[in-house]
């Protein structure tokens, strides 16, 4: 009789050539062999370490900075809202040309003598938005807390406390996605709109929520990955916050 | 957007869309560390793998076809990046000690544990470590893939590049260095 091999046995613990089965069936010394291999495969184990729900956040966090700027490939351009950007490109640098060429001269003197007020109206803009980014920044943080307070609810919950914050939370976010549009930073405007749909849904909910009114609520934070929006918009906003403002280094640079 | 509408995440991801990369990472992480923990056996090389992954799956991105499974794909990727972590650390011990890469450690001559400190599984566990430890990157990442992660000698060939007959020997060449190293416990029971 032919015994089985060390590989064939290995394979067959596998479930890779299960052709020793009938040979191990009638084979004494061979299924000793086989349970020995067994025992000792099935003692190797390995769990990873667990990993909190932030995981994704903090991987995300650790290489945000590291990864390289992707331009759209050209193949990319055929797409409709790329070729679009492409036309009014070429319309406004063509329009831009046109109308530097036609500008009097005289325009341009003056508008050199005015660099100054430029500088201090850039000035300003640049306070207006570091106020504005700083004050969004804060309201992520609050919207955070609530949903974070609606994901860990136990139910039944008397939801009036957390309805009172959303219900301000939308009031206000409201203004800073209107001030996101118009210095042009439509990424927090869609995640300000976002989490404004979801405390919507928050302060029209019953005051008494039931278990599948909270679950309904999780379930929206959840499907938009919401939590970790915020938190990735809040820590964009504070790593811009943090980054010396341009103001500042033209003071340095003065003084 | 949501995160289960993939391919919309994908699109705006290959445009250049940091956000929408952030959302496959985050519902990837986890998996992907899982992996590479296993594939490495050390759980600050695993960190390091998962974060190289992303990033290489950033660059690749354009490469990557709509109709895959981005999982899949990334799965590939993090072990490819597994790979070169231990041929790295590898090379390392081996300019460290001298010796050849791929010398298996005398497991089963070093000291005996005492049963009064050492739980019977701690002590398999801690030979299995050095027997791994002592595998060749192939040998390991082979094992892992069959004996951790349930894949097919097949799918291991092809994630390796290599031919089905060496991904075979590979996980062949693991268990048996694994065998001796957990010999004396055997004959102890």
């Amino acid at each position: 009789m032919k015994h089985c091999s060390d590989e064939d046995l290995l394979l067959e613990y596998y479930g890779e050539a299960p052709t020793a089965s009938p040979h191990l069936d009638a084979c004494g010394e061979c299924s000793v062999r086989y349970r020995e291999l067994r025992a000792l495969l099935d003692s190797v184990t390995l769990d990873a370490p667990a990993r909190g729900d932030h995981y994704g956040l903090e991987v995300w966090q650790a290489i945000r900075h590291r990864l390289p700027d992707r331009q759209p490939s050209w193949r990319d351009m055929f797409n409709p809202r790329w070729a679009f950007a492409t036309f009014a490109a070429v319309v406004l640098l063509t329009a831009g040309f046109t109308v530097g060429r036609m500008w009097p001269p005289a325009e341009q003197a003056v508008v050199r003598t005015d660099t100054r007020h430029t500088d201090v109206a850039a000035t300003d803009e640049q306070a207006q938005r570091r106020a504005l980014l700083l004050a969004v920044s804060e309201h992520f943080d609050r919207s955070d807390r609530v949903l974070v307070e609606i994901m860990n609810a136990a139910a039944p919950r008397d939801l009036t406390k957390e309805q009172t914050w959303a219900g301000d939370l939308v009031s206000a976010s409201r203004l800073y996605r209107q001030s996101a549009i118009a210095i042009n930073e439509p990424g927090m405007a869609a995640v300000l709109e976002e989490v404004e749909r979801v405390l919507l849904d928050i302060v029209h909910e019953p005051s008494r929520a039931t278990a599948a009114d909270l679950e309904d609520i999780r379930r929206r934070i959840d499907s938009a990955a919401l939590l970790f929006k915020v938190r990735v918009m809040t820590n964009e906003l504070q790593y811009e916050l943090e980054q010396p403002s341009p103001t500042t280094t033209s003071t340095s640079t003065i003084g | 957007m949501e995160v289960g509408d993939v391919a919309a995440v994908l699109a705006r991801a290959s445009g250049g869309d940091g956000e929408a990369f952030g959302l496959l990472v985050n519902a990837h992480a986890r998996t992907a560390f899982r992996l590479a923990y296993r594939l490495t056996g050390d759980e600050r090389d695993a960190e390091d793998v998962v974060q190289e992954s992303f990033i290489r799956a950033y660059r690749q991105l354009d490469r990557f076809e709509a109709r895959s499974n981005f999982g899949t794909w990334l799965h590939r990727i993090v072990v490819n990046c597994a790979m070169d972590a231990l041929r790295s650390r590898h090379s390392r011990r081996a300019e460290r000690t001298g010796d050849p890469a791929d010398e298996v450690p005398d497991v089963a001559q070093s000291d005996a544990p005492s049963p009064e400190r050492l739980a019977w599984s701690t002590e398999i566990r801690r030979r299995v470590e050095a027997s791994m430890a002592s595998l060749t990157p192939q040998e390991r990442v082979a094992f892992a893939l069959r004996h951790y992660e349930g894949r097919s000698i097949d799918e291991i060939g092809r994630t390796l590049g290599v031919q089905k007959s060496a991904a075979k020997h590979a996980v062949f060449r693991a268990v048996r260095k694994i065998r001796t190293a957990l010999e004396p416990l055997r004959r102890t029971t």
